[in-house]
């Protein structure tokens, strides 16, 4: 594993897209929900990882990092924070919240096909909103449009569909512990 | 049960979504910053978000972010800066090399791209070989070649600026920024690129510029006199707006409002000065302001505002936030 990084990152730093390429595809999502913790929305998210992978091809001559990943969630910790003093300007770092790197909760199967089941039993317009939304990424307007509804109905869909998966999500994994 | 303090599902949806609005998202980067619980709600909600999506959408997302890196690290801006940062790491040696063999030194051979860079708080004025006249924002860098081509002229720009292009037939002209490319026929406009969310709009003051979210051929917009777009990042897509008025006040110092409500104020500051400000009730997003200012600072209108509408204001977390006495 180690090695694997080491031979990774020689080859980064020599200049090699394609081992570029595998460390932005293999850790670009546990990045991105790491920045969006912080700084709170997705498209701010984004901009945020592609700034510590831009830095990253950046300086790639002189990186020296034995191991990927924590290197990459410090750099996306720090670059999160420096977003954030960016968005308010006197604001002092102390201010800001303490994030433990290890608080990033790796993908977890079962609970995500817990959260699939539950948008299959939401109500027929509730789920294909909420579809259209989080899968298709239409906007609410587009999605209004499509649908002949109001913005306000997406809107208010959207919000019961999400209150439903989050309410109900604690209950049906218990119940699934209990079987165990 | 402990749901009091949380966040609404609407409002995080909204978020999730992408359809927040700036100062709803303003407030919600305070309470992030300030209250643990907040937090913790807050990644529930992510979390929820996040299990709800599939391998597929994970891997489009992630298509369209390797898309726009490999964009700007090939940008002409980006390898210019990589390139200055390798001579610099290099200068000493080829200082004391020129020193030493003073006859062997020749100037590298048309070197392609000049740079200008507006820091701190200043505007730079800028004559190009063309005649095409620029005023580059602070904090702003324009690159262009000593002398375009025979068949287009072409620039690159990170931040904000005004052009005044001179027309020449058959030799159209292009900004173009990490996200955009605006095509020119001959015209006076206004480009933005900053890295806020919302930084990425053009506004047209005369003549007629095509806007591409992308490449030459990708989605385009025809902008004419008096009008403006945004480019959404979250999406990728480009929205015609109405022009704000006051959308060159970074350049004339002037603001001018007219029976405006304070939520369009607060955002028309916000492009200007570049600082953060809201409210914390709803009814004082709606008081109007009418009135103008010439070249006054951000804190002087805060304070006209607070004095016209009986506010004070708190500094959290460096959010100007105006509230009721």
């Amino acid at each position: 594993m180690g090695n694997a990084d080491q031979e990774l990152m020689e080859r980064l730093a020599a200049g090699d897209a394609g081992a570029f390429e595998t460390v932005f595809r293999t850790h670009y999502r546990l990045l991105l929900r790491y920045a969006c913790k912080i700084v709170g929305d997705k498209a701010a998210a984004e901009d945020v990882v592609q700034l510590v992978f831009a830095n990253i091809w950046e300086g790639r001559k002189r990186l020296k990092v034995k191991q990927i990943k924590p290197y990459l969630l410090r750099a996306t910790h720090n670059k999160s924070l420096t977003f954030l003093m960016q968005h308010q300007r006197q604001s002092s770092l102390e201010l800001l919240p303490p994030m433990a790197e290890e608080e990033v909760d790796e993908v977890d199967e079962q609970r995500e096909e817990v959260v699939r089941l539950l948008i299959d039993a939401l109500p027929e317009q509730r789920r294909r909103i909420f579809k259209m939304s989080r899968l298709d990424g239409l906007k609410y307007r587009e999605i209004a449009t499509q649908l002949g509804l109001s913005v306000k109905t997406v809107e208010a869909q959207m919000g019961k569909a999400l209150q439903f998966l989050r309410s109900s999500l604690p209950q049906v994994l218990k119940n699934s512990e209990v079987s165990d | 049960m402990k749901q009091t303090t949380g966040i609404d599902a609407a409002l995080a949806a909204r978020l999730l979504a992408g359809e927040a609005s700036e100062s709803e998202k303003e407030r919600h980067r305070i309470s992030l910053a300030v209250d643990a619980d907040y937090r913790s709600d807050w990644a529930q909600w992510l979390w929820v978000w996040d299990a709800a999506g599939t391998e597929e959408v994970d891997r489009r997302d992630c298509d369209v972010a390797w898309t726009r890196l490999q964009r700007k690290i090939h940008s002409p801006l980006f390898l210019l800066k990589e390139r200055t940062l390798a001579l610099s790491l290099a200068a000493a040696a080829v200082l004391l090399l020129a020193l030493l063999l003073p006859l062997l030194w020749t100037p590298a051979a048309n070197q392609p791209e000049l740079l200008v860079t507006a820091g701190g708080e200043d505007i730079q004025e800028v004559v190009l070989e063309d005649g095409t006249r620029v005023s580059l924002n602070a904090n702003s860098r324009l690159s262009f070649p000593e002398e375009f081509g025979p068949h287009e002229r072409r620039v690159y720009l990170h931040g904000e600026a005004w052009f005044e292009v001179e027309a020449q037939g058959g030799r159209p002209f292009y900004v173009e920024t990490e996200d955009l490319l605006v095509k020119v026929v001959g015209t006076a406009f206004n480009v933005r690129s900053w890295p806020e969310p919302t930084g990425v709009s053009v506004e047209v003051g005369s003549g007629r510029v095509e806007v591409h979210s992308g490449l030459e051929g990708s989605e385009h917009i025809l902008l004419q006199k008096g009008e403006g777009l945004v480019f959404h990042r979250s999406t990728k897509r480009l929205e015609q707006v109405a022009l704000n008025r006051n959308y060159l006040a970074w350049k004339t110092g002037q603001l001018i409002f007219e029976d405006t409500p304070l939520s369009e104020v607060f955002q028309t500051l916000e492009r200007t000065y570049r600082r953060p400000i809201t409210a914390d009730h709803p009814t004082i997003f709606e008081e109007k302001l009418g009135g103008s200012f010439s070249h006054q600072s951000f804190e002087h209108v805060v304070e006209v505002l607070c004095t016209t509408f009986q506010l004070e204001q708190h500094t959290v977390n460096g959010v100007v936030v105006l509230s009721r006495k």
